[in-house]
């Protein structure tokens, strides 16, 4: 059972980065990456990283991926040009993404696997009493960053005045 | 434990992935999908290698989870101000296509 549903959420995951990655139409590659991000959101639940998998439905799938395809649906015509460049960088871009796979692969098959898994506990309250205490820094830090990202974002795309 | 490894064979097939659509479009749009699937498959492997522990087996380390969020909360930030980069560039120039973005080279 638990290997069926690994096996699942593995075909899925993989077919629909492929989508991603292969079609020549920007509109339904993004739907390909919407399907990704939410057979990524599944591998979490499966890990049993209850908190990691809401996050990851909430801001990437809701937030990320509709942000894009309102980008792309706002702006018109953006996918005029096409999306691939010449038919040599693709193939060569395709052996140089397949040998860095390959590598991977044999790293992967290198590393000696745990006996364990750990046990699964509810998240949440772990996360959020880390979040106050051991990561107090990095939390402030990634706060004003978003501050910052809210500003800049909106300087960038703001409308120009004439004569102001 | 089988899913430790497919798992870790999941996040390297969305790497590579992610590293073609980076290098073979031109695009900037289909550019910023590979880099969020780069960024999806590294924290996908914070994720794993949190709940195998490989120095004390059995025991949580939540360290690679935090990581996780941090690394999905970047990678949110990173699309809005690449998404406000572009529609500034596509106002003035009238595409995306990142070959002909080359102002500022000489």
């Amino acid at each position: 059972m638990k290997f069926l549903i690994l096996g699942i959420i593995f075909a899925f995951t993989a077919i629909s980065g492929f989508y991603t990655v292969i079609t020549p139409n920007l509109v339904r590659s993004v739907f390909g990456l919407f399907f990704t991000l939410f057979g990524v959101g599944a591998c979490y639940a499966f890990l049993g990283a209850d908190f990691l998998a809401v996050v990851q439905v909430i801001l990437y799938v809701g937030g990320i991926a509709v942000l894009i395809l309102f980008a792309v649906m706002l702006s018109k015509n953006p996918y005029r040009p096409g999306i691939f460049g010449s038919k040599k960088r693709s193939i060569f871009s395709g052996l140089i993404s397949l040998f860095i796979f390959l590598i991977l692969l044999f790293a992967i098959s290198q590393i000696p696997s745990p006996p364990v898994a750990s046990r699964s506990i509810p998240l949440t309250g772990e996360i959020g009493g880390n979040f106050l205490t051991n990561y107090i820094l990095q939390f402030e830090i990634v706060s004003v960053l978003l501050l910052c990202v809210l500003i800049g974002g909106a300087y960038i795309i703001r409308k120009e005045i004439k004569g102001d | 434990m089988i899913e430790f490894k497919v798992m870790l064979s999941l996040s390297a097939l969305l790497f590579s992935l992610g590293i073609f659509s980076l290098l073979s479009k031109k695009n900037a749009v289909s550019i910023l999908i590979g880099v969020e699937l780069i960024l999806n498959a590294c924290a996908l492997n914070f994720a794993v290698f949190s709940k195998f522990n490989l120095m004390k087996a059995g025991i949580l380390d939540i360290t690679g989870y935090i990581f996780s969020i941090f690394i999905i909360v970047l990678a949110a930030a990173e699309a809005v101000v690449a998404l406000g980069i572009f529609i500034a560039i596509y106002k003035f120039l009238k595409n995306i296509d990142v070959e002909k973005a080359d102002l500022m080279r000489w």
